[in-house]
């Protein structure tokens, strides 16, 4: 194919004073924001603006900060991050409050709540009452943890675990709590965890993203997820999640359209890429890049996804091990299958969503169900990673964005109560690389409704994350319209206890 | 005012001088042509006399700011007084004129000349030949072989050579574009700029270095400044830095100016090679990441803290090396950003080409974890691996290895995590492994190692954790 040609602009200018890399620089078009950054001085300073910013060996400000990550021994290379979408409860899962047994039905004492607003959905209540977990809690394992009767599997595994009592958010709806989560921030428009880690540590296989996400199809979806959860923000757009599906195309648009043959589009794209090359050369624009990129992965993922999607080729005692379902593609259960495979293969971050532990009714048999679904597969999946030697250096992480209230709301029934949202604590988990296993973190009141112990907040969660990936969250910046961004934003300290 | 009355001196020097000559001009004039100019000549030493005063006096408080050199001063300073002296004599005395203003125009010369060095510099007449003293610095420091690169590429040889950058690239700079009046000839500014601790002292306002930190630092700001600001250096009409003499000087500070630090660089035999070696940035390790990040103590596992591996920071590999691990899709990644122990990946070379192996040597100093997962290694490519001999973590799961291959590892001196699940290995492979003193970790899932193996090698080595995969969940 012939190659497209540009004419050398140096070779017409012979005895211009300049860099040819600051030659090319100046040539380009540039956007208002960057035009008016170097030319801070008007136009005359202009070529003094690139002397200064824009030498050949003078980094930027982002170059810089990748350059040093990670800036702290990595304990764990990969992370899979088990999301559980709606809130789950805490009581009826890991926060063992027997004392409530004995107040069913008593309206909360207001000196628990402390005039703390609620929902629209109960505050206008009459009463608060108080109700009991309807499923009891046995200790497992050599750490004798409290564990629902719910969990069956996962109390088998529980010496594995850190459990974390004492998480908070500032969020008390859905959409914002979970963003906040994902993202460091309440609004959308900024980058998520995932986006961070592959835009900070880059992918380790080329031919998958460094971000996957699957979303279970067996979940009841009471609250949407929304694909800016796994956004890249104001990150180059190289790394978004990418989300794979479980039907026939498991990318969207990722296959060639039908009757169009490899080696055309082999062709098409090195076209392409020639084209976005001068383009690149014309506007400088990252996002140039990062479309160039994509492009690249996209063809290379054409063989890899097939391969790595297909789960048929498991041994038998492995569908024992993940349960009923983890035939059915797209399952929970499957997903965590496939999320094994795709950590196997050096993936940078794996985050399941599982929707459904939204219970403002109907919770005890909503979570038994929930429970069902994810139980076995979770626990398997820690089986699967240790076995495998991957739980060396594979972080697991399991929660929802926000836990739920002490007392019921709607109807109280012993066998059929609702719990609205509560922010104030919730219960999560993490296991693997980089934490204490065996371990319980931090402490509720009796009424699971304030944290009396070692609070966690979101943002510390987050920073401790990013930390047990080899990376400071005060360090991972990236400069956006004038400020600096951490996904831990201005806060988050590390939770140094649980890690080891 | 006696600074502006100071600064006056440069221009007043040039009436005496101007007068006294046009005296002694109208004095041979009067000579051949016998006309009378006796009056006229009078008055010439005598204005010429008064305005040498006056550059005298000038002279002196412009010497008072102490920013020249006070040996040259000195001569200057007499040489001039003597000068006005003389000249005041030839008005008043009539007699030996013509032996006196003889002696007052060779005074004039030496004084003029003396000033001129103070303001032109020692050189301004006979430029200094160009010195060669960056090839100097080069070739006298004795070559020293840092990497083993016979198996690479046996075309090109290349040696590692360390040189002093302050004395090989900056001085040079310094010597033909700044020391004229930067040195101990001239100190404009009160700045010397002819040995580290005057560099370091800066000039009598400000420091004209801060290390790491080119643009706040006048050394290399004052270079890029526009030619018309008055701060610009060297001054208009001077001769001015080449860009890549300014390049040069911009790195040296941010990567920390140091004046001792001797950094390796390659130095490429092969003249093609030669183009390559000439991208090489000599970097050192303190140098590269002396920006902005603090760093925060770790408490890291056994992988990290290894007092009895000592290598070589990676920073030191050849360009070519590493360039070769990126073509065949070899991950090498550092521990983290202050270690110079690597990690190998080869999840990306795929299909296996056993000589990908071979390149391994070339890091066996900093490799310390190695994975080799889901590839066809067999027996023969672990007697490679044999040789690597600071890996701490190996991972050869899913692979066509068997007991032969632990026979080769048993070699390995500081083997702390092996993964071995999905081979073939045996109990009699096992037991070769009792031979691994620093082993910690063992994954033997899916293998056919049996009970019996496991006890009798936790009778020798009870400390190594076994992972062997049987767990089973009890049914609910």
């Amino acid at each position: 194919m012939q190659p497209l040609q540009k004419d050398n602009i140096m070779s017409s200018i012979p005895h211009f004073n300049l860099l040819t890399s600051e030659l090319a620089d100046l040539n380009r078009k540039l956007e208002r924001r960057d035009f008016l950054k170097r030319t801070a001085g008007g136009l005359g300073a202009m070529a003094l603006g690139s002397l200064l910013t824009n030498n050949a060996s003078a980094k930027s400000f982002e170059q810089q900060i990748l350059d040093a990550l990670p800036t702290i021994a990595p304990k764990a290379k990969r992370v899979v991050y088990l999301f559980m979408s709606g809130g789950p409860s805490q009581f009826e899962t890991f926060d063992y409050k027997p004392t409530l047994n004995n107040m069913l039905g008593q309206q909360l004492p207001d000196s628990v709540r402390n005039g703390q607003r609620l929902t629209g959905m109960s505050a206008n209540q009459a009463i608060l009452p108080i109700i009991p977990s309807a499923y009891n809690f046995n200790q497992y394992g050599k750490s004798q943890t409290w564990v629902s009767e719910l969990l069956p599997y996962t109390a088998q595994v529980i010496d594995e675990l850190c459990v974390i009592k004492s998480m908070y958010t500032e969020q008390i709806n859905h959409d914002p709590a979970l963003t906040f989560f994902q993202t460091g921030h309440q609004l959308p428009g900024r980058p998520s965890i995932g986006s961070w880690l592959s835009y900070g540590l880059g992918s380790e296989n080329k031919n998958l993203p460094a971000f996957i996400v699957l979303v279970s199809k067996n979940a009841s979806r009471d609250q949407p997820l929304y694909a800016r959860l796994w956004g890249n923000g104001f990150l180059p757009s190289q790394h978004q999640g990418v989300q794979f599906r479980s039907g026939k195309d498991p990318v969207l648009f990722l296959n060639n359209p039908e009757g169009y043959d490899g080696e055309d589009r082999k062709e098409m794209l090195q076209y392409l890429s020639q084209l976005n090359h001068l383009q690149n050369d014309e506007w400088g624009d990252a996002e140039i890049n990062a479309r160039m990129s994509q492009y690249e992965l996209a063809f290379r993922m054409q063989t890899s996804v097939p391969d790595v999607m297909d789960i048929s080729n498991e041994k038998e005692e492995v569908f024992e091990l993940y349960g009923p379902e983890s035939r059915d593609k797209g399952s929970y259960a499957a997903n965590c299958i496939l999320a094994r495979k795709l950590l196997e293969k050096d993936v940078r971050f794996v985050q399941l969503y599982h929707q459904g532990w939204d219970h403002h009714g109907g919770l005890p048999q909503g979570i038994k169900y929930q429970c069902k679904q994810t139980d076995q597969p979770t626990a398997a999946l820690i089986v699967d990673l240790k076995r495998r030697g991957m739980l060396d250096d594979t972080l697991v992480i399991w929660g929802g964005e926000f836990g739920r209230t002490v007392y019921s709301q709607g109807k109280i029934d012993k066998e059929n109560y609702g719990r609205d949202h509560h922010p104030r604590c919730f219960t999560m988990w993490m296991a693997g690389a980089g934490v204490k296993p065996g371990m319980t973190y931090g402490q509720t009141d009796d009424f699971s409704y304030n944290i009396v112990k070692n609070p966690v907040h979101v943002h510390d969660f987050q920073a401790t994350l990013l930390q047990i990936m080899g990376i400071n969250h005060e360090q991972l910046i990236y400069k956006y319209q004038g400020r600096r961004f951490r996904l831990t934003d201005v806060s988050g300290k590390i939770i140094n206890d649980i890690l080891t | 005012m006696t600074y502006f009355l100071g600064h006056l001196h440069p221009l007043l020097v040039h009436l005496p001088i101007g007068i006294l000559l046009f005296g002694i001009l109208m004095m041979i004039y009067q000579q051949l042509t016998a006309k009378d100019m006796n009056q006229a000549i009078s008055f010439s030493f005598l204005a010429g006399s008064i305005t040498a005063l006056f550059s005298c006096v000038a002279g002196w408080l412009l010497a008072q700011s102490g920013e020249y050199d006070e040996v040259l001063i000195q001569k200057h300073q007499w040489a001039g007084i003597t000068t006005a002296i003389l000249s005041f004599a030839i008005y008043f005395i009539r007699r030996f004129r013509w032996v006196m203003v003889l002696m007052l125009a060779i005074l004039l010369t030496i004084t003029g000349h003396y000033g001129a060095t103070i303001t032109h510099g020692e050189h301004y007449f006979f430029p200094p030949i160009k010195d060669n003293d960056k090839i100097k610095a080069i070739s006298n420091d004795t070559p020293i072989n840092l990497i083993d690169t016979t198996p690479i590429n046996k075309k090109d040889t290349f040696k590692v050579v360390q040189y002093n950058i302050y004395q090989a690239e900056i001085v040079p700079i310094l010597k033909t574009n700044c020391y004229n009046c930067h040195s101990a000839a001239k100190q404009k500014e009160g700045l010397r700029l002819d040995t580290e601790s005057f560099i370091k002292k800066g000039s009598k306002n400000s420091l004209v270095l801060i290390t790491g930190d080119p643009l706040n630092s006048l050394l290399y700001s004052s270079l890029v400044l526009s030619i018309d600001d008055e701060k610009h250096m060297p001054p208009k009409g001077k001769h001015q830095l080449t860009q890549n003499e300014i390049q040069s000087i911009r790195k040296w500070i941010q990567n920390g100016a140091s004046f001792k630090t001797r950094v390796d660089t390659i130095y490429v035999k092969n003249r093609l090679a030669n183009h390559l070696s000439s991208q090489v940035e000599p970097l050192t390790k303190e140098k590269k990441y002396n920006n902005t990040f603090k760093q925060i103590p770790n408490n890291q596992p056994a992988l990290i803290h290894s007092p009895e591996i000592s290598a070589k920071n990676p920073d030191t590999l050849s360009k070519i090396v590493l360039n070769l691990f990126q073509q065949k899709n070899i991950i090498l990644t550092p521990i983290n950003k202050e270690s110079n122990y690597l990690m190998a990946n080869f999840v990306n070379a795929v299909p296996f080409d056993k000589s990908n192996l071979l390149l391994l040597k070339q890091i066996k100093q900093q490799l310390v974890a190695l994975k080799l997962s889901n590839l066809p290694i067999k027996d023969e490519d672990i007697k490679i691996i044999a040789g690597l001999y600071n890996i701490k973590k190996l991972q050869l799961e899913n692979t066509a290895i068997t007991n032969l291959s632990l026979e080769y590892l048993q070699q390995l001196p500081q083997l702390q995590t092996l993964n071995l699940y999905g081979t073939n290995i045996t109990d009699d492979g096992l037991y070769k492994l009792t031979q691994c003193k620093n082993l910690s970790v063992l994954y033997l899932w899916r293998t056919n190692i049996t009970e019996q193996g496991i006890t009798k090698f936790k009778m020798i080595k009870p400390a190594v954790k076994i992972e062997i995969g049987d767990f089973k969940f009890q049914a609910k």
